[in-house]
């Protein structure tokens, strides 16, 4: 009578849940791809911004050189694309003779976020 | 009951191993995103300190603008920048050439630049400009030697070094040695030079003093100099223990001989030092914010302390343990027709300083100038020589010259700029020119090495 439940119960338990070895299987697989997803995401996240940021002084630079070196003073509102990102690139003067400053913003074109301002001046020569 | 015991141990074992494998994994997961964050935490701060530059940039356009800039040290108020950053600067010491000390902030970046420039509003010399923060690019052009360290690496760049006499280390190829022979740098003014003189002239002109024969200050008479606004002595003077100090005006004292500052004398304020011959500083002299002038050579030795302005038509010399403090201008005008002109940075001293040196073309003069930083010396700062410059020494800054001599076959050098053109406006931040090349909008040519022997 014993022996009898004994069997039952054993049948009962493998036929009703998981072994050990399949649960473990089960949770490091999930773990690993969990993880692997996370990583990615954040990875990928992290790059986009960290690109962003650093197309965006790229550009903020490479205007601001144009501005010292050309002394131009023409307040202007640009466009531009790299990288499939788009940025907008917005020039403002402030002239108080003979000192012309320049704040150069450049702000992703989608969102208006501003990722990079610069601010400098020169001097325009008196003649 | 064994079996019992044998699997109750296989299940805690398999427990054991999903709880290592998952702090494994939790531990890679976590060093991956601390690492990601670092990193994007490091761009931030870069681009806040080129923010901060710029910032630093402006203020000292403003100081260039500023019609009050005369002979007379001012501090500026904060300015606030519509980006949300702000700058301030200062002039510190006067002469034929201002220097003026401008501080950008933003955002917990700060970043100073150090300009010389003219004592007249307009009257610029606004390419002497350096970013004291050793870690700016070091950029050659001319008939220089490298023989000890230069340590290189602009803004977001790793430092590293450059050897000339011994093979590179790992770290040689970080920043770039550009040769520019035709990045036709500023001069000094000469003009401004001359006003100077004149200036220099009305005053002596004026004197409230004048001395026949030679002169001695020291503790007991120390009252007559701060008596007298402008004293003239006709021939040698010499300063002995005095402690000078001077505020809100220019005070000059002339020596028609030569000048001897000695035996621990201390200096402070607008004064200028003028001698018709040598000015000698040792025995641990201290001059703060002094305008030096001497045709003939400015020597500083036992471990003297300068900072101000020094010109000279022959030489300007550092040495045994001699320092000038930030901020400095030195500037050697030569003629070209003196020995050993130029300035000499020598046994173990150590210089905070733009160091100028102008000269005639090189073709035409000769002897030509030298600015010679030696071994075991250090200057942080600028040079700019429109003759030779021999570094033996170390160099955190930039140095401008006319030719380079290279002491290893050209392939040594990796990543040296070779037989390029860089145009500025193409330029990537990854390798930005010094201040004093990134406002001219011409493309900078760079010759091929030729073999230094």
């Amino acid at each position: 009578m014993v022996n009898k439940i004994n069997k039952n119960r054993a049948t009962q338990s493998g036929q009703s849940g998981f072994t050990l070895i399949e649960v473990l299987i089960a949770a490091t697989t999930f773990l690993v791809g969990f993880t692997l997803i996370i990583a990615l995401l954040n990875q990928t996240v992290t790059k986009l911004s960290v690109q962003e940021l650093e197309t965006a002084r790229e550009i903020a630079t490479d205007e601001m050189f144009r501005v010292l070196a050309l002394h131009d003073s023409t307040s202007a509102v640009s466009v531009l694309k790299r990288d499939d990102l788009s940025y907008r690139i917005s020039r403002v003067f402030t002239v108080d003779f003979p000192l012309v400053a320049v704040d150069i913003t450049v702000a992703r074109e989608k969102t208006g976020k501003e990722l990079i301002s610069l601010y400098n001046a020169f001097v325009i020569s008196p003649q | 009951m064994g079996c019992e015991r044998g699997g109750s141990c296989q299940r805690g074992s398999a427990l054991v191993a999903v709880l290592a494998v998952l702090f494994a994994l939790t531990v890679l997961f976590i060093s991956a995103l601390s690492f990601a964050i670092s990193r994007y935490g490091q761009h931030v701060k870069d681009t806040n300190r080129l923010v901060a530059s710029h910032l630093a940039e402006a203020g000292v356009a403003m100081a260039q603008a500023d019609n009050s800039l005369q002979t007379v040290p001012l501090v500026d108020s904060v300015h606030n920048a519509p980006n949300g950053g702000t700058f301030q600067y200062e002039t510190i010491a006067w002469g034929p050439y201002l220097l003026a000390i401008s501080e950008g902030s933003f955002a917990n970046q700060r970043c100073t630049v150090t300009a010389v420039m003219g004592n007249r509003p307009h009257d610029l010399f606004k390419g002497a400009v350096t970013v004291c923060d050793e870690r700016y690019p070091f950029t050659v052009s001319g008939s220089s030697r490298i023989t000890g360290d230069a340590f290189v690496g602009p803004l977001s760049m790793t430092t590293g070094q450059i050897r000339g006499e011994s093979p590179p280390p790992d770290s040689f190829h970080y920043g770039a040695l550009n040769i520019v022979p035709n990045l036709n740098p500023p001069r000094l003014d000469t003009t401004t030079f001359q006003s100077y003189l004149r200036e220099s002239a009305t005053r002596e002109q004026n004197a409230t003093s004048i001395n026949a024969g030679s002169l001695s200050i020291t503790t007991a008479n120390q009252s007559f100099f701060e008596e007298n606004v402008t004293i003239v002595v006709e021939n040698d003077v010499e300063l002995n223990g005095a402690s000078l100090t001077a505020s809100g005006q220019v005070r000059s004292l002339i020596a028609r001989g030569s000048l001897e500052i000695k035996g621990g004398t201390t200096c402070v304020g607008p004064i200028e030092l003028r001698s018709g011959g040598y000015i000698l500083v040792q025995d641990s002299c201290s001059l703060q914010g002094v305008l030096l002038y001497a045709p003939d050579s400015i020597v500083f030795r036992h471990s003297s302390r300068f900072s101000g302005v020094a010109v000279s038509q022959g030489r300007i010399v550092f040495r045994d343990r001699s320092v000038s403090l930030h901020p400095t201008a030195l500037c050697v005008i030569s003629s070209g027709t003196l020995d050993s002109s130029g300035i000499f940075l020598q046994s173990r001293s150590r210089l905070e300083a733009v160091c100028t040196v102008s000269s005639p073309p090189l073709d035409s003069v000769e002897f030509p100038p030298t600015v010679l930083i030696d071994t075991a010396t250090t200057l942080t700062g600028y040079v700019l020589s429109h003759a030779l410059a021999d570094i033996r020494g170390t160099v955190h800054g930039s140095v401008v010259t006319e030719r380079f001599d290279y002491y290893l076959p050209p392939t040594t050098y990796v990543n040296w700029v070779r037989n390029a053109v860089i145009d500025r406006l193409k330029m990537t931040y990854s390798m930005p020119l010094p201040l004093l090349t990134s406002t001219r909008n011409q493309p900078l040519s760079i010759l091929s090495y030729f073999d230094g022997k």
